[in-house]
């Protein structure tokens, strides 16, 4: 974070305004690590990071007249990158019905640890369980999928998150509600798979 | 002890078992900043609506102003002479009365 706080990004804009390529980059450079957070999070499947990390850049430097300097502009960044990948999720179809055949073994433990309320995990469970969080988030729709991993899994507020997706907080507390019902069923369904 | 209530459904106890994930150092891809700049460098400047119609405003300013001026440059005579004569000569009530 040392190296944010030395980076003058007015100083680079205004750089970037009058087309110098070499402030242009630096600018790349600095926001690449919080574009890719953004876009590894909700990265739409066969749709490779690089290449929407790419297009929100290309966006951002498109926009650039727009910048009105009342939100910082990381913030407005990751907006961008937000918005970005909501366009790419809505564009893709939902995934067939998700089955208890279909979890690995690792997926499958995890699954069942939480569905009978065990609550401490091994360090290695961890990266089944976000396996299996992806996979139960890709039955859901874009915009259910974008609230979820926002508010539960990068545990942003409800402002936050209207502040990123331009959706007003009713909204984004109505669209949580509903996603986490629809989640609910679904494990009820994978938990009589389960016993049967 | 009480649990907090993220844990009381197992979707909450899922994503807390998923955050534990460490976060993987980034990177910017070898050639990725040097290839966004120069692909946004050279891309032309995208035209908005309120760049084309401040553009085309201007020039509707100027187009109009000049039709102003010829406007009345052909009608300046009309506009400077008092209009007595002619109206006496299309006034139909006048040239009957002459002609009676």
């Amino acid at each position: 974070m040392s190296e944010q706080s030395t980076f003058d990004i007015d100083a680079c804009l205004a750089r970037v305004r009058q087309l110098d390529q070499a402030a242009a980059r630096e600018l790349v450079d600095e926001l690449y690590p919080l574009v890719i957070r953004i876009v590894r999070a909700h990265l739409p499947r066969r749709v490779a990071e690089e290449d929407l990390a790419q297009e929100v850049f290309m966006k951002m430097f498109a926009r650039l007249d727009q910048f009105q300097g009342t939100v910082p502009f990381p913030h407005w960044v990751s907006r961008i990158a937000v918005t970005t990948c909501i366009d790419q999720l809505r564009a893709q179809r939902r995934r067939p019905e998700l089955r208890w055949a279909d979890l690995s073994e690792h997926e499958a433990e995890v699954l069942s640890s939480v569905l009978s309320d065990q609550t401490a995990h091994a360090p290695d469970d961890a990266l089944a369980a976000r396996e299996l969080v992806n996979k139960l988030m890709s039955q859901l729709a874009a915009p259910d999928r974008l609230v979820l991993q926002l508010l539960d899994l990068e545990q942003k507020s409800v402002a936050e998150v209207a502040s990123l997706t331009g959706w007003n907080r009713a909204v984004v507390k109505v669209r949580a509600f509903r996603a986490r019902r629809k989640l609910q069923k679904l494990f009820q369904t994978l938990k009589r798979q389960e016993n049967s | 002890m009480k649990r907090p209530p993220r844990l009381s459904t197992p979707w909450g106890r899922l994503t807390e078992a998923a955050r534990q994930v460490p976060t993987p150092h980034v990177e910017v891809p070898f050639g990725f900043s040097a290839r966004v700049a120069a692909l946004a460098m050279s891309a032309p400047p995208r035209t908005t609506w309120a760049a084309l119609l401040d553009q085309f405003s201007w020039r509707a300013l100027g187009v109009s102003a000049i039709l102003v001026a010829v406007s009345l440059a052909f009608s300046y005579s009309a506009i400077t002479s008092t209009g007595e004569d002619d109206w006496a000569l299309s006034d139909p009530l006048v040239a009957m009365a002459e002609a009676s």
